[in-house]
């Protein structure tokens, strides 16, 4: 009977049933089947922040990026070349320049190709900082005093580059996340405001960072960059005290010195600098070598008549830092403080972003605001003295900031919208600027954000005046 | 008692049950062990002839043969089974055996074999009569017609709904295929999914564009390295119902490769050789010299220039200005060369059968040098079913090597057209190349820009079947594939006068290396059931894929010597340009149920749920199906009655979904990339793109109604079909506030893509006799392509690229309003009227680049021992004409011969401008605006005299024992056409067009 009991087919529906239920749990079990790993040439964001190494390469792309295609950069796409030009510093000659003649005649559209790339690159780069700090954030292996001071780059370059945007475009969205779906929908915030988130970071990074460990090469930002950065900010915030403080802090303790010489100031190896950008490759110099220098005429663009006229007599500056080629009967004249156009066996010059001269001359305003005539003197005697220019006397404070303003005007020229930013800091622009550009407008203080920025995210509405 | 009585109720059930299941079981035991006897006989058509061949069954057991060549068989049978015989092109024929020892049958032919045809549908085969999908088949037959080394180039003009366009008369050059149209806005990923024996095959180029530039296209196709002789049959799948169980991957249809596999029956030895001997189609009419140089003086005096410059060697009077020579005719006029030689032993028993089969195919091209590349392929395959017939194995393998050889061919084909007519000779009289005193660049400077590439291609394929019940099988279907390249161009310094005195450090040569491989293990269960007059054919299955691939490309700069050119290590400077590796897997479960009611009611449904490593982790699985209806009217027995003609009727219909998951590989992740910025000596990272955790395949839903008929005993066929299908959640980059860090997002948009179309099919029986059969089909499509909707068009990368509610193919021009006859220059309309004509605004004109209708006309006739078989190809269609990238008119370049009807004086009305040399800013602009207005598109249509083949039976080998037939065969033999260009199907004139191919060849058999 028993053999019986097993019929010779079973009902298909029920093997059918069984088969079904394994494959079922075939697939269940192997949904990790269909995750793959990454392959050579692209790596996750969290494998990037489990070494120094990796981290180190987003930074420098970060430096690269500044140096190549951001504000800071010395080439025509950066501040340093187009305000120049929108400011009174620089002059156009070629006239088949069309899309710096817009900057040349204050007359910028808001959909300039610069304004697009000022804006783009800015938070393309906010957002690189972004994914740092969050990286970082997490617990990733990276020791801690390595990691804090990875983490104090990322905040300093995230307030470095609101600084540029604010004062290019005025209020901006301060982004602090990579959230791209929270960015999308940002609204502009008031300039006091992204000033406030400036401060903050820059605080922040000035504690991350450690102040024993110092970049003696200068090529990545650290504790005295903050400082730097902070007293400029506080200055443009007129929060005298606190300028003055920072200012004086990074000239007592900051172990940098003036060169006594002009031509050592602007070479790699210059005692004074703060931070500069490095070369990409051994040899190479700066682009602003290439961009301002001029070998045969004629010139793209050169100095302006004004500022050529504001130098005092004697002024070293002027013969120094100044370069001149004759066409003829014409004489053009061209920032000179870079002095290599193209590459040399090793790197000379890189472009530098912070100097302690600016410093010297932050700490002369705040002490003048301050109402420390004598104080102020001290650090701004020794910036004439250099140029070859006599040691001012006590003089009475409107005197004396008219005096600092115009050593900043000469000492600082052409080095990333210094000019054009004091002036708007200082409310001159108008009243300077209007004497001397036909199509000056009031509304010009601001760049016009991107047309296309408006578009796509209609709470950046509404665009600055005058647009 | 109780209990008791409940196990004599269970026993009593039991043995009810097993009463009536005896009579099954002993029947078919009872025959398959004892009453066994041997049954011989003949099998003949209906001319008495004998066919070999032929399946012969005993009905409803697993026992077979297969008749010898002389028609006989023998069969082991009981006395009361039926034999039941077929054989591909006859009708099925049951004999019951009412117990004689010998049985002489009969076959008829089919007229059409409709019922006999079985489509492969990929993981279950339909036959054409039942089927619910739109599936076209090629067979070999009409491939083998063809003397061709790709097979896609065989579909053309045979299959409706399928767009293939060939992109250069070059040896290993690409096809373009587009099966119903574009789906995807992005211009890749509009590629079928390619399976060969059940193997995904991927047709992603492992090219470099850099080293293969001698070719049109994305680099050099892995599908050139098929050979279009071990295939058995190319099957289309196009709708819903067809493609749904191939669920992401399927929405741009399907392409079935199926191998020849061994037939049982005797060992069949065969070879076939054929020689041809190919030209290009056609060449442009251009100026001879007198005229040549009259318009350049008349271009000199236009622009004011005099006297003629010094370097204008043309007309200056350095050149001779009597020589005259065909530049096209020396530069891509030869004849190119093919052989052929392809050989093949197959054979078995019924339980058995195996096939192996090699092939050479060798070519030369038109250019002038010595340039062959060749390609050599080897097929073998073998199956065994056990003799209780449960358990089947099958092993396929394809192994293919191309090797192709070409120089620098578009920039021959390019100087072949534009060289002034009375330039130089190309050799000195030592036989080196002449530079004639640097006043030219010779031409054949192009021959040292050589490209070589070698591709190896295996797949492996293996079937194994299980019979678990009567009417349940496991199957799986294993495979594994691998694509190898190694692609390298040389660009020596010697290809610059060396007047110059450029050096080997000048020198330098692009390497590209590249493999992939892709394995694949497919479960099936299979159950078959029946329920009265309704049978349910039924399927599930799994699949996992993996797949990765990895290129190495480099550029190696600078040798000591150009001798050492090909050494990477010799070279003074290496850089990478491009370091990939990649891997994908893939996984899914896929089913299928097929309700057939008497064959009058069908009912099919598919569907398939995917996972792939493309997707984001929010969009890792997603689910597909399908539905298809088909009615066999003339099944109905009022039809019948009725429509008498009406041999079969059927109106089917099918809705469904698919996806595109060609949207590339770790698209979703945020990864960090190595830039190209260095900082301090060493290279940066940066964050690649945003995280998108929803990233996921483009939607295509499909729909599809057609009627089939066949009329006079299916002698006359028709079918037509009208199509729609709609694409959506297309792939774009979806523009994104520079706030967030990028100026755009790769990921899902709710743009849609409409493709709708109907395709008609007439195949008719015209004459049918004992000595003459003439049979013609023809195929018609008429496709639209329109793009519905996209949002925020004006924001996004594409807002001057498409328009809403035209094709994709579509291009924004400046409207031509001719030449002004006072000033001689080209007018165009201002459409915003600012005085100028500027892009964007001024380009109003939208010209659609897509065919309107295409098809093909095939006709077949056999008298006696002659067969013929004449194919046109046709396609009604806009194109870009010799103006997108002609010359300036006038400049130191030969022009068309229509170019004569030019502006010369104040009040001429002509079509072409003034001729300027260049130096006149006015007629420049006119140029460059010429060529971005309305006049480079232009009619492209044509009709194409595709295949011509006549064949010949010297001996029949069913009688001798040898067969041999002797064939000729032409392919792109004339072609009628207003085209103004060199070639209206690859519509450039940069390459070489189209090749016209003449072949004489012999089929022997053993």
């Amino acid at each position: 009977m028993k053999k019986y009991k097993q019929p010779i087919y079973r009902n298909p529906l029920i093997g059918i049933y069984k088969v079904l239920s394994v494959i079922l749990m075939i697939t269940v079990s192997c949904e990790s089947f269909v995750e793959v790993d990454l392959p050579q040439d692209q790596i996750t964001g969290e494998a990037v922040f489990e070494e120094s190494g990796t981290v180190q390469a987003s930074l420098q792309h970060i430096y690269a990026e500044l140096r190549d295609n951001a504000f800071t950069s010395g080439k025509s796409l950066g501040v340093s070349y187009l305000m120049g030009h929108y400011a009174d510093e620089l002059h156009l000659v070629n006239p088949n320049l069309n899309n710096i003649l817009y900057y040349e005649e204050n007359n910028v559209l808001p959909t300039d190709d610069f304004v697009l790339g000022f804006w783009s690159k800015g938070y393309n780069l906010i957002y690189a900082t972004n994914s740092i700090i969050e990286g970082l954030t997490v617990d990733s292996g990276i020791p801690e005093v390595e990691r804090n001071n990875y983490l104090g780059e990322a905040y300093f370059l995230r307030a470095y580059l609101h600084f540029y945007l604010v004062n290019l475009f005025g209020p901006v969205p301060y982004i602090t996340s990579t959230d791209y779906t929270e960015n999308q929908a940002v609204s502009r915030q008031s300039e006091v405001l992204v000033y406030e988130h400036i401060v903050e970071d820059l605080i922040m990074a000035k504690d991350l960072f450690s102040a024993t460990e110092i970049n003696d090469d200068n090529f990545r930002p650290d504790h005295w960059t903050a400082v730097a950065l902070l007293a400029r900010v506080y200055l443009y915030q007129e929060n005298w005290e606190s300028a003055n403080k920072q200012a004086i802090d990074l000239i007592s303790q900051g172990g940098f010195e003036l060169r006594t010489t002009l031509d050592q100031v602007f070479l790699k190896d210059s005692g004074e600098t703060i931070w500069q950008l490095g070369p990409g490759l051994e040899g190479r110099n700066t682009h602003e070598g290439f961009s301002f220098i001029v070998n045969s005429p004629p010139p793209n663009c050169v100095l302006s008549e004004n500022l050529l006229d504001s130098f005092e007599t004697g002024d070293r500056r002027r013969s120094q830092w100044v370069g001149t080629v004759i066409d003829g009967e014409t004489q053009w004249h061209f920032p000179y403080k870079y002095k290599q156009v193209s590459g040399t066996e090793t790197t000379q010059e890189c472009s530098i972003l912070f100097r302690l001269s600016e410093q010297y001359l932050i700490a002369a305003e705040s002490f003048a605001q301050l109402g420390n005539t004598t104080a102020s003197l001290d650090y701004l005697n020794p910036i004439r003295d250099r140029a070859g220019l006599s040691f001012l006397s006590p003089m009475p404070k409107e005197e004396l900031l008219d005096a600092i303003s115009q050593e900043r005007r000469v000492e600082l020229f052409t080095e990333q919208a210094h000019r054009f930013f004091d002036l708007k800091r200082t409310n001159m622009a108008n009243t300077i600027l209007s004497r001397i550009k036909l199509n000056w407008d009031p509304t010009d203080i601001l760049l016009p954000v991107p047309d296309s920025e408006l578009s796509i995210n209609p709470n950046l509405n509404p665009q600055n005046e005058g647009y | 008692m109780k209990k008791l009585s409940f196990y004599v109720n269970r026993k009593t059930l039991f043995l009810l049950f097993h009463l009536l299941l005896a009579p099954l079981l002993t029947s078919s035991m009872v025959a398959g062990l004892s009453i066994q006897s041997k049954v011989t006989g003949k099998v003949t058509d209906s001319d008495g002839l004998p066919i070999a061949g032929v399946n012969i069954v005993v009905e409803s057991k697993n026992v077979g043969s297969i008749s010898d060549m002389d028609g006989s068989f023998s069969i082991q049978a009981g006395p009361n089974d039926v034999l039941v015989f077929s054989m591909v092109g006859f009708k099925h024929l049951s004999v019951p055996i009412f117990g004689r020892d010998e049985i002489i049958v009969q076959m008829q032919e089919d007229v059409t074999a409709l019922g006999e045809v079985v489509l492969n549908a990929g993981y279950y085969t339909v036959s054409e009569k039942e089927r619910t999908g739109s599936i076209v088949k090629v067979k070999s037959m009409d491939l083998e017609k063809q003397p061709i080394s790709n097979p896609i180039a065989g579909l053309q003009g045979r299959a409706t709904g399928v767009q293939i366009q060939q992109t250069s008369g070059l040896p290993g050059a690409n096809f373009n295929i587009q099966i119903r149209g574009q789906n995807s806005i992005r211009s890749v990923g509009n590629d079928p999914l390619y399976i060969i024996d059940g193997v995904p095959f991927s047709s992603v180029s492992l090219g470099e564009q850099q080293a293969s530039i001698a070719l049109p296209g994305t680099g050099i196709s892995p599908l050139n390295n098929l050979d279009p002789n071990t295939i058995e049959s190319i099957e289309i799948l196009k709708d819903a119902d067809a493609t749904a169980i191939y669920g992401s991957r399927g929405a741009n249809g399907v392409v079935l490769i199926t191998t020849k596999k061994g037939k049982g029956g005797p060992t069949q030895i065969s070879f076939n050789v054929f020689t041809g001997l190919g030209s290009v189609t056609n060449t442009l009419d251009m100026l001879n010299t007198a005229e040549y140089l009259e318009l350049r003086n008349e271009a000199y005096a236009n622009d004011g220039v005099d006297p003629i410059p010094d370097n204008a060697y043309d007309v200056n009077g350095t050149w001779n200005p009597n020589r005259y020579t065909n530049w096209q005719k020396e530069l891509f006029g030869k004849t190119a060369f093919m052989t052929n030689l392809q050989g093949s032993i197959s054979g078995g028993d019924q339980h058995t059968q195996f096939l192996v089969s090699g092939n050479y195919h060798g070519q030369t091209d038109v250019l002038p040098g010595d340039y062959t590349s060749s390609k050599v392929s080897g097929l073998a395959n073998i199956s065994h079913r056990t003799l209780d017939d449960r358990f089947s194995v099958q092993l396929s393998t394809n192994y293919s090597s191309a090797v192709n050889n070409l120089p620098n061919a578009n920039s021959m084909v390019t100087q072949g057209i534009v060289l002034p007519p009375n330039a130089p000779e190309l050799y000195q009289e030592d036989g080196s190349l002449n530079w004639e005193n640097s006043t030219w660049d010779n031409p054949l400077r192009h021959l040292k820009d050589s490209y070589n590439s070698r591709t190896t291609t295996f797949i492996g394929n293996m079937r194994l079947a299980y019979t678990l019940m009567p009417e349940l099988q496991f199957m799986a279907n294993l495979g594994y594939t691998e694509n190898h390249i190694k692609e390298i161009r040389l660009v020596p310094s010697t290809r610059i006068d060396p007047a110059f005195g450029i050096g080997s450090e000048n020198s330098y040569a692009v390497h590209n290396t590249g493999e992939r491989n892709s394995w694949i293990i497919e479960p099936q269960l299979v159950w078959n059931h029946g329920f009265g007059k309704l049978s349910l054919q039924s399927l599930v299955g799994l699949s996992f894929q993996e797949q990765s691939s990895e290129q190495l490309s480099l550029q190696a700069f600078g040798f000591s010597s150009n001798s050492l050119i090909e050494s990477k290590a010799a070279a003074n400077d290496l850089s990478v340009f491009g370091d990939i590796n990649q891997k994908y897997r893939y996984q899914a479960i896929f089913g299928r149920l097929n309700f057939n009611y008497q064959g009058k009611y069908i009912v099919n449904l598919t569907g398939r749920r995917d996972g792939s490593s493309r997707f984001g982790p929010n969009k890792r699985f997603s689910n597909f199906g399908a539905a298809g209806l088909a009615w066999v009217f003339s099944e109905e027995p009022f039809m019948q009655k009725t429509f008498p003609f009406l041999s079969f009727a059927k109106i089917k219909g099918s809705y469904g979904t698919s996806g595109n998951d060609q949207i590339g590989d770790y698209q979703y992740l945020d990864t960090y990339s190595f830039s190209n910025l260095q900082y301090q000596n060493s290279l940066g990272l940066y964050p690649t793109r945003l995280f998108n955790p929803d990233f996921s395949w483009e939607l295509n839903k499909k729909m599809e109604v057609s009627l089939e008929l066949g009329l006079f005993k299916d002698r006359i066929r028709f079918i037509g079909n009208y199509y729609r299908s709609r694409s959506s959640n297309q792939l774009v980059g979806i523009p994104l506030p520079a706030t967030t860090g990028f100026g755009s997002i790769i990921g899902n948009l709710e743009a849609t893509v409409e493709n709708t179309g109907i395709e008609l099919e007439l195949a008719t029986v015209n004459i049918q006799n004992k000595n003459f059969r003439w049979s013609s089909s023809f195929n018609l499509t008429i496709p639209k392509n329109k793009l519905v909707s996209f949002p925020d068009l004006e924001g996004s990368t594409y807002a001057n690229q498409l328009v809403i509610g035209e094709p994709l193919n579509s291009i924004k021009l400046y409207q031509l309003n001719g030449v002004d006859p006072e000033t001689g220059l080209y007018e165009f309309e201002d459409f915003n009227g600012d005085g100028e004509i500027t892009s964007v605004d001024d380009k109003q004109v939208i010209k659609h680049m897509n065919p309107e209708f295409f098809g093909g006309l095939n006709n077949s006739l056999s008298l006696g021992k002659f067969n013929l078989d004449v194919l046109f190809q046709f396609s009604k269609q806009m194109g870009f004409n010799y103006w997108r990238n002609g010359s300036i008119p006038g400049s130191n370049r030969n022009l068309p011969q229509r170019l004569l009807q030019r502006w010369q004086t104040e009040g001429d009305m002509a079509p072409v401008q003034r001729m300027t040399v260049g130096r006149s800013l006015d007629p420049l602009i006119g140029y460059f605006n010429h060529q971005q207005s309305d006049a480079v598109v232009s009619d492209a249509s044509y009709l194409r005299l595709k295949t011509l083949s006549i064949s010949y039976t010297l001996m029949d080998k069913i009688k001798g024992g040898i067969g041999c037939e002797i064939y000729a065969r032409g392919q792109n033999l004339w072609t009628w056409t207003d085209y103004f260009g060199l070639d209206p199907e690859t519509q450039s004139t940069q390459t070489v067009p189209s090749l016209r191919i003449l072949s004489l060849g012999t089929i022997i058999k053993f």
